[in-house]
């Protein structure tokens, strides 16, 4: 018997890519209308695995394929390293000017990227960091480019910079200058009531993302079929069952069961289920980001076990990351982790040490955990 | 000499009748033409302004160009053009072949003036008829017309009267009958003469002009009023014409007083009166009556009341009461009423002279008291009697050495020693000085140079005063001179010791100069300006010590001696430096300025010829400089520039290349794939109504029809409410597009992404829209802003007056748009007026950060330094750029406007983001109070204005603003929102009366409210929209969370005090005020309800009802409130 040579097309931990990308026509159409023109803010709002992300690389890939409309899209995750607002700044201003060069091939020149840059620092108003990077695009195409920022992650910033960062937005919203979607686990117009918070003014567009439908998630059960695995009959209806449609439970059941088995079958989703089941409970109980009592602890230090077992030491990291207390040592080792594995990819590292080094990373991430 | 007044069509015609003037037959037109093609003619065309039709216009330059085109033979004689310089940039005709030799003339310059004056009546008593003008008048006669008006005045009463109140009257009634040869106004005269119930005689048509231009002028805040606004002001004041003809009337009467040049007009369609003294005239007949108290208060009078003052005491019967007020607080005020009166009043005049001898005793620094002495010498002139027979008659009851000595301080002042010598040798006994006369003595030997006569003189009197400072000072002056330095020093430094005035830290200055001393030299100098700011000398020669080292920092010291220069010899030498500086530095324009001045200063002097001579070296390196400047440069520079210029250049910036032009069209094309083609009117008249609207469109050409679209230049920033509902009705023919001058000069202010954005923006709100009532953020456009007229002028007039104002109102209610278009206003009516505005956020943590943003926002931002700023060097930057900004336009202000200030001081729970908040507050007073800062704060609540302290610190701005609370729309101006875009939606709209009220009654006038229930009122119906439409659509807004998020979103953005109010009125409906505040609560939480009540109903979510009953004043936010009171069951 010849093995055929297929992929697996589930993956939870990453956004959907096109081929796999289900459902959510509605939101799709709604947001991109919201986001057609300058001066609009839109949110995405959902718990974790929802698919938030996926849907803003989905927006993002539609906005692309429209020629009509002279976006310049630049979408920026929210949760890397955005230690204060200049920094930010700086990091959406580096997006828009790798966006405009991936999109347009035009890369700014050094005295545009400066400039830019200094701004940043004076943490001046959006909409004067990002005029030279537009000016320079204009002078060379005749477009006036509508600056569309994709901020991924908001939840992650904290009360005070997503204050910080909402009003910024809003200056440039209220005065066209850009247009944006927020992305993130909190309802942002419920958002804790300050005379100068202004993210209730902000967002004209609020769309709080549901699990995939039956049919959907019918829908995303067949694409294994399209990719050459053979699907029973009846595991839509079972995967909608065991999961309520939650797109990163779906995809992982659907990841697990073509990991484990050469065929889709309702047989494999139920024997995964007593495997899964207990992992999928403890990670999404830990979601919440508010200061956790013993109890919380307890179950958030079981889930940075499991995912230190699992050899997810980023995940682990984000987990800890959430909570206020383990923030900035969490960041930091999430830096050495990730120069740890760019070491490793590009050589410079044996893949021993590299082994060695995230041993380490592990030892320092359950030392923080207890203290 | 052909007048172009005359042209009907035909150039030959108007040559003819100019060969044979007041023949019947004129010669035939193949004779002209033989005579200009012979080459024989000069031809001088005058006026080509003067021909007011665009058609005509357009057909006379055609015919011009063609006969000037070098290749015609009619080119062969001399062709002459003249016109007024701005009319001409306005029309977008070019006289092709003429333009390369284009000459503008300036006004006159004072030598000019006298040139004239002397050459109409000899040297000698020109000289007399020049001195006899006097400095204002002088200004006036730089216009020849006024100048010309001036000698015939001056022909027909043989003097030139001494009350310039008269000179006007005479003025403006040789300007009513000026130009009646040409006919200039005659088509207006008919259609006035049509309007009014009694024929119009040229009686009649002279009062109706004095009525309109007084109304003008008592209403005009500034000295430029829009024409709409100016229309009206002239209507309010007509007493003769029907109510309903008056505005029409008004609008003759000031185009009628335009084309006669007593009124002007520019580019942005705003009038003023051609010299601001004449509007100074008009204005004071509505001062009869006020209190002198009032009209001359103890803390001086603002300058641009100045001329009203004086003008108002030649029109008072009985002017003594004004006078003598002056004569307490202002005696050069004194003067010139004095001098104006119609009849000499001997008693006032001797009580001025008196004033001004006691004024010139007391000046001890000698020079400083030398304009005092001038006057002294001009009162004694204008009572026939010489300076020492008006001195001895005040100084009778002195001895004899008594008087000698204060005519000798006299003289001294004005530096005459000749007669200071002859007072001194009458006054002494043989070869004696008496000691009493000792230091004047002293001072004259000093003024003479006999510096070992003032030494010895010196010495003598300092025996007996020995703690006399000035004479130390001054004995040191004469051992500089004498070289001898030590003396000198010793003298110098026991006059600082003895009194520490600035004059004598200058003196040591100089001393130390001449030691090689400079660095010690320079610090006295500045210890000297610590003293007295207003020191000129001390300018003047710390400018001459740092001009190699540091030349802009010694041109700003030269611009401060010659501000301060305290007579006119002493200014003649620093405008000499300054010119001299100004040209060195390559400062042009300034370089003419201050050499114009000097000429100015002295017009009859030998060296007019030499610094002419400059001035024109002067001009022509700034004409090349000009030539190789952009339009944006020049705009930047100037302020504005013609609409078709600009209109132009925004086209170029944005993208787009004129392709082709007509009289009123432009064609313009974009290069892109694929092109595209839009034709673009410039609209220049006043105000643009609908029926001008449709005029435009009907003047397409015919072939530019099939583009589709259509984009309109207009002039003005006043759209009708009709204008809107036709544009709304237009856009079933053509997408028409629309943009103000003001947003274009912006946009090219800005960049070439912003013109095209504009552009882009403008065509975007073209056709029908699913949505028209849509909108987001700050409502920019012209054709989407709706009403706020009242808003804009009461901010404007109370800016223009120099009040600090706040904008406070409710989210959303349009403060920010509001702001945008008062900036414009500003532009219009105030261009004195520099706008900054900044939008303040939670970035800002600093008081620097604060600044840097402030400065960053500010014009020409890119010379000024952004990084590291202090408060000082922030005040420095701030305050340089407002005197490089005075010098182009006197009076300058800058204005800031603070938005979401709330960003700047703490919040209601006492955290602030901006940590020394306190003291950028500060800065902004203290800059406030020297006169040329306003600051405009604007948000939600009135704390800046009203909250005493935080924390430990006091509040600077408490009370200190002029709150203005931004209300809703008025019911007109939201119906006018409500028609306007429900015909341009797709499915169009057409409210019935009864649901334009019953969106009244829900929305109150709030525009984001009313856009709201628009928006759900246009998803559901079309057609004719009823009151039943209405009530639905509130019905489904309400249904639906996320519609009606700004309203929970605005009551969240309440305080928890407001919140609770706005519940329980939600519920139980209006309450008397007592109610609302619990009886049972401790003081402070009674006081706190108290003032959420009082903001709530200043920001306009209550009102107090007739009645007295609180009440909401939004049914919608009521609603709203309601809804959140039942799904989250919140107690009251």
């Amino acid at each position: 018997m010849s093995a055929t040579l297929r992929t697996n097309p589930y993956h939870p931990t990453r956004p959907a890519s096109h081929e796999i990308f289900v459902g959510r026509e509605d939101d799709c159409r709604s947001l991109l209308a919201a986001l057609r023109s300058q001066g609009h803010a839109a949110s995405i709002a959902g718990p974790a695995g929802i698919g938030k992300t996926s849907l803003l690389n989905a927006v993002q890939r539609m906005l692309l394929a429209n020629p009509d409309l002279p976006a310049l899209i630049a979408y920026l995750d929210l949760q890397k390293g955005h230690a204060s607002l200049d920094l930010l700044l700086r990091h959406l201003a580096d997006a828009l000017m790798a966006a405009l060069q991936s999109q347009h091939g035009l890369r700014c020149p050094d005295a545009c990227i400066a400039q830019t840059h200094a701004l940043a620092t004076q943490r001046a108003q959006i909409g004067e960091i990002l005029a030279p990077i537009l000016e320079y695009a204009f002078a060379h195409t005749q477009v006036a480019y509508i600056p569309v920022l994709l901020l991924d992650n908001v939840h992650r910033l904290g009360v005070a910079a997503t204050e910080d960062l909402a009003s910024v937005l809003q200056t440039a919203v209220n005065q066209h200058q850009i247009t944006c979607a927020l992305a993130g686990r909190d309802e942002l117009v419920a958002g804790s009531y300050s005379e100068t918070s202004p993210f209730r003014m902000l967002i004209s567009y609020n769309l709080n993302l549901t699990p995939l439908s039956a049919a959907q998630t019918r829908e995303l059960v067949a694409k294994a079929n399209t990719c050459g695995w053979e699907v029973e009959e009846g595991c839509d209806t079972l995967a909608y069952q065991l999961t309520g449609g939650h797109p990163y439970k779906l995809h992982y059941y659907l990841a697990n069961v073509l990991t484990t088995s050469e065929r889709l079958s309702c047989e494999g989703l139920r024997r995964r289920q007593p495997e899964i089941e207990p992992y999928l409970a403890a990670l999404f109980r830990a979601e919440p980001t508010i200061a956790l009592g013993s109890s919380g602890y307890a179950e958030l230090s079981e889930l940075i076990r499991q995912l230190i077992r699992e050899n997810r030491l980023e995940d682990a990291l984000e987990h800890l990351r959430a909570e206020a207390r383990w923030r900035d040592q969490a960041t930091l080792l999430i830096l050495r982790l990730r120069r740890c594995l760019s070491d490793m990819n590009t050589g410079l590292v044996r893949r021993d040490e590299a082994s060695a080094e995230q041993t380490a990373i592990a030892a320092a991430i359950l030392q923080l955990l207890h203290g | 000499m052909v007048l172009l007044g005359g042209y009907r069509g035909n150039f030959w015609e108007v040559l003819c009748q100019a060969l044979a003037p007041g023949r019947e037959s004129p010669p035939s037109q193949s004779l002209a033409r033989a005579l200009v093609e012979s080459g024989a003619l000069v031809l001088l065309l005058d006026g080509i302004n003067e021909v007011q039709d665009s058609d005509l216009q357009r057909r006379l330059v055609t015919e011009i160009n063609a006969l000037t085109a070098p290749a015609a033979p009619t080119a062969r004689s001399l062709w002459i053009v003249s016109g007024r310089v701005q009319d001409y940039e306005q029309s977008r005709l070019r006289l092709e072949y003429l333009e390369a030799r284009r000459w503008e003339l300036q006004p006159l310059t004072a030598d000019l003036i006298y040139q004239y004056l002397a050459s109409a009546f000899g040297d000698a008593q020109g000289l007399v008829l020049y001195r006899e003008l006097g400095q204002n008048l002088r200004e006036v006669c730089t216009r020849p017309l006024l100048l010309s008006m001036v000698f015939a005045v001056y022909q027909q009463t043989g003097r030139v009267s001494t009350g310039r109140g008269a000179l006007y009257r005479e003025f403006v009634g040789l300007l009513l009958r000026w130009g009646d040869e040409r006919a200039v106004d005659s088509e207006i005269r008919a259609q006035l003469a049509g309007l009014l119930p009694e024929p119009l005689t040229d009686e009649r048509y002279a009062a109706l002009a004095e009525q309109a231009l007084s109304a003008l002028a008592a209403a005009m805040v500034t000295t430029l009023s829009e024409w709409g606004t100016a229309m009206k002001y002239v209507a309010a004041g007509l007493t003769t014409a029907t109510a309903a003809s008056r505005e029409r009337v008004a609008n003759l009467l000031l185009e009628s007083l335009v084309r006669r040049s007593v009124l002007q007009r520019d580019t942005f369609h705003r009038v003023r009166f051609f010299h601001h003294t004449v509007q100074e005239y008009f204005q004071a007949r509505r001062l009869i009556g006020v209190p002198a108290s009032e009209l001359i208060p103890a803390g001086g009078i603002p300058a641009e009341r100045r001329e009203a003052i004086i003008f108002l005491a030649g029109l008072l019967p009985d002017p003594a009461p004004l006078v003598e007020r002056a004569l307490e607080f202002d005696l050069a005020l004194a003067f010139e009423m004095l001098h104006d009166l119609p009849r000499p009043v001997p008693q006032l005049s001797r009580r001025l002279a008196e004033l001004l001898w006691e004024r010139i005793r007391l000046g001890s620094v000698t020079g400083n008291q030398r304009r005092v002495a001038r006057l002294f010498q001009r009162v004694a002139a204008q009572r026939g009697q010489s300076v020492e027979e008006l001195a001895a008659e005040i100084d009778g009851a002195k001895s004899r050495t008594q008087q000698a000595q204060r005519l000798m301080v006299f003289y001294s002042e004005l530096g005459d020693t000749q007669s200071q010598q002859r007072v001194l040798r009458g006054a002494m006994q043989g070869q004696d000085v008496p000691d009493d006369l000792l230091f004047r003595a002293a001072s004259t030997a000093c003024s003479t140079g006999d510096d070992d006569q003032a030494i010895d003189l010196y010495t003598r009197y300092l025996k007996q005063h020995p703690t006399h400072a000035v004479a130390h000072n001054n004995r040191g002056f004469s051992y500089r001179r004498k070289r001898d330095v030590d003396a000198a020093l010793k003298d110098y430094q026991r006059a600082i010791e003895l009194d520490g005035r600035a004059p004598f830290y200058t003196n040591l200055a100089v001393l130390l100069d001449q030691m090689k001393r400079r660095p010690e030299a320079i610090q006295q100098l500045e210890i000297a300006l610590k003293k007295d700011p207003a020191s000129a000398s001390a300018h003047f020669f710390l400018a001459n010590y740092i001009e190699a080292d540091d030349p802009e920092r010694a041109l700003s010291h030269r611009d401060q001696a010659v501000r301060f220069a305290p007579h006119d010899e002493d200014l003649a030498i620093y405008l000499c430096e300054l010119a001299d500086l100004q040209e060195k530095l390559g400062r042009y324009a300034p370089a003419i300025r201050s050499l114009r001045e000097m000429i100015a200063l002295d017009p009859t002097n030998a060296q007019v010829a030499s610094r002419k001579g400059r001035i024109a070296t002067l001009r022509q390196r700034l004409d090349e400089e000009q030539r190789t400047r952009s339009t944006r440069e020049r705009l930047q520079e100037q302020g504005e520039l013609p609409v078709s210029v600009m209109a132009v250049e925004w086209l170029k910036a944005a993208g787009l290349k004129v392709v082709e032009s007509t009289a009123i069209w432009l064609l313009a094309s974009n290069e892109r794939q694929p092109p595209t083609l839009l034709p673009v009117s410039l609209a220049s008249e006043p105000l643009l109504t609908g029926a001008l609207l449709r005029e435009l469109i009907d003047s397409l050409p015919t072939a530019w029809r099939r583009y589709g679209e259509v984009l309109i230049v207009t002039g003005t920033d006043t759209l009708t409410t009709e204008a809107h509902h036709q544009l709304a009705a237009l856009q079933d023919e053509y997408k028409v597009a629309l943009v103000t001058a003001l947003d274009i000069r912006d946009a090219l202010l800005k960049s070439d992404i912003v013109c095209h954005q504009l552009l882009d923006q403008a065509r975007k709100h073209t056709g029908r829209k699913a949505d028209p009532f849509a909108h987001q953020g700050v409502v920019s456009e012209r054709t989407e802003f709706f009403g706020r007229t009242d808003d804009l002028r009461t901010l404007a007039d109370r800016l223009g007056q120099g009040q600090q104002v706040g904008l406070f109102g409710i989210h959303k209610i349009g403060k920010s748009s509001l702001l945008a278009h008062l900036g414009r206003r500003l532009h219009v009516g105030h261009p004195e007026i520099t706008v900054v505005q900044v939008e303040l956020n939670a970035a800002l943590r600093s008081a620097e950060d604060v600044y840097n943003l402030i400065i960053r926002q500010m014009p020409s931002a890119d010379d000024l330094p952004t990084t590291n700023l202090t408060a000082e060097t922030f005040r420095q930057t701030l305050t340089a750029f407002h005197r490089r900004r005075q010098q182009e336009r006197p009076g300058h202000r800058l204005l800031l406007i603070l938005d979401e200030y709330a960003y700047l001081i703490p919040d209601h729970t006492g955290q602030g983001r901006v940590q020394d908040f306190i003291s950028v507050l500060g800065l902004l007073k203290a800059l406030h109070q020297e006169g040329w800062l306003l600051v405009l704060p604007c948000g939600r609540t009135a704390a800046l204005n009203r909250q005493a302290v935080w924390g430990r610190d006091e509040n600077p701005f408490i009370n200190l603003l002029h709150p203005h609370f931004l209300g809703p729309m008025l019911r007109e101006e939201n119906d006018a929102l409500m028609q306007s875009l429900g015909r341009r939606a797709e499915r169009p709209l057409d409210f019935t009366p009864e649901a334009l009220a019953a969106v009244y009654a829900e929305t109150g006038g709030h525009p984001a409210f009313s856009r709201l229930l628009g928006s759900r009122i246009v998803s559901a119906a079309s057609g004719e929209i009823t009151a039943g439409h209405v009530t639905a659509a509130i019905e489904a807004l309400l249904s639906k969370k996320d519609d009606y998020a700004l309203l929970t979103a605005i009551y969240d953005k309440l305080d928890e005090e407001e919140q609770h109010l706005a519940r329980q009125l939600a519920q139980q409906g209006p309450l008397p005020r007592q109610q609302l505040i619990p009886a049972d609560a401790e003081i402070e939480r009674r006081k706190r309800v108290r003032d959420a009540i009082d903001n709530l109903i200043d920001i306009t979510v209550l009102v107090q009802q007739p009645d007295g009953m609180i009440a909401h004043r939004y049914g919608l936010l009521r609603r709203a409130v309601e809804r959140e009171i039942e799904e989250l069951g919140l107690e009251i």
